[in-house]
């Protein structure tokens, strides 16, 4: 008699268990929030007169300040962040953007204009590539370039915070960023 | 006959609690499997179709690429110019996305030197979650800018020639790019 209870227990499990699991595959997976797809460009005059250095630091911190403000950057199933010299066309961003399942297209210019060390230019677009908003920061003080970008990065965090939230900058729920964490966004120097 | 009653207490368990859920389970197992089955099999057999290797595919440049700014290895955005069929079903629509990579242009993103020639190669065609390997490249056409090889030839002489004698390598946006299907690749065919 001493090992009934033993079997009950043994069965109850082997009943239950599966019931429970069957349960929890059974409930429907949350919808996905809102992604941004985010790609970079440097222009033609930052080629020549900065140096490439300069341009990545400034889209490592946009994407750091993006994944600090819970801002979910899609991933391209096929490729690493467009880091490029090379100007995309928007309707191709869009189309990339649609792939990889975001809701709008992040497009950073970072460009060497003849009176500034650097500009800074972030643009945001619904997919039907309308521009939902522009900011532009630039940094031009002094003899030196500097701590030109960092400067123009702390300009651009103020001029984007008052639009976390809005269109082209979703954030994710706390909650949710609690139990799925945000993509790691993939750096491709050069690319 | 405490053995026989444990043995009895224990058969009467297992049919009336381990008996219906294993059935309703095994029942709703064959279900599952019929749904899981069913899609499969219907669209297994009769409506995949068969694209062969060889097949010609008509794409295009979906983004610039200059001499100046394309690094060896860079991907490269292309796009199908036109539906892609196998006899009368479509299995990829136009617009689809083409990956490329830049086989010839600078070695390093540091080098400022042009290159002396300009070639992708296109790698493969996305069609929903299947990758269709192609064949396939388009070389870049030097240009040399002879009006201002001209007047800096006039002011500057021999050296002046020779600095700006250089060409200047580019493969525009909308270039088309005839590419080959790789290997044979069975697809389900878009409605």
């Amino acid at each position: 008699m001493k090992i009934l209870p033993l079997w009950l227990a043994l069965m109850a499990v082997i009943c239950l268990g599966p019931n429970a699991a069957g349960l929890a595959q059974s409930e429907p997976a949350p919808p996905k929030p809102a992604a941004v797809y985010f790609s970079a460009y440097r222009t033609p005059r930052h080629m020549k007169y900065s140096k490439p250095e300069v341009f990545h630091q400034a889209v490592a911190d946009v994407v750091e300040y993006l994944e600090a403000h819970r801002v979910r950057i899609a991933e391209d199933p096929i490729r690493k962040r467009i880091e490029t010299s090379d100007l995309i066309p928007v309707a191709t961003l869009v189309n990339i953007a649609r792939d990889a399942g975001a809701s709008s297209v992040l497009l950073l210019t970072v460009d060497r204009p003849l009176t500034k060390w650097v500009k800074i230019d972030l643009e945001a677009y619904d997919l039907s590539g309308k521009l939902l908003w522009k900011e532009s920061v630039a940094e031009g003080g002094g003899l030196r370039g500097k701590g030109g970008v960092e400067k123009a990065m702390g300009k651009l965090k103020a001029s984007l915070e008052p639009r976390l939230g809005q269109a082209g900058l979703e954030q994710t729920p706390v909650s949710e960023e609690k139990s799925a964490p945000l993509p790691a966004g993939k750096t491709s120097p050069g690319l | 006959m405490k053995c026989l009653v444990e043995v009895a207490v224990l058969g009467l368990f297992l049919a009336g609690a381990a008996g219906p859920h294993a059935g309703s389970r095994a029942q709703q197992g064959v279900v599952d499997l019929q749904q899981q089955t069913a899609p499969e099999s219907q669209s297994a057999a009769p409506s995949m179709v068969m694209l062969k290797e060889g097949t010609e595919v008509k794409l295009a440049l979906a983004q610039r690429v200059t001499g100046k700014a394309a690094v060896v290895g860079e991907p490269i955005e292309l796009a199908l110019a036109e539906d892609l069929r196998v006899g009368n079903a479509v299995v990829a629509r136009k617009g689809t996305r083409v990956l490329g990579t830049v086989i010839e242009g600078k070695k390093s993103e540091k080098e400022h030197r042009r290159p002396k020639s300009l070639r992708v190669r296109v790698d493969f065609i996305k069609a929903g979650e299947a990758k269709i390997l192609v064949r396939g490249e388009q070389a870049g056409v030097g240009k040399r800018n002879k009006t201002a090889m001209a007047a800096v030839t006039a002011a500057f002489g021999l050296t002046g020639l020779l600095l700006t004698m250089g060409k200047k390598y580019e493969i525009p946006v909308g270039t088309p790019v005839i590419a080959y299907v790789d290997e044979d690749v069975s697809l389900p065919p878009l409605e």
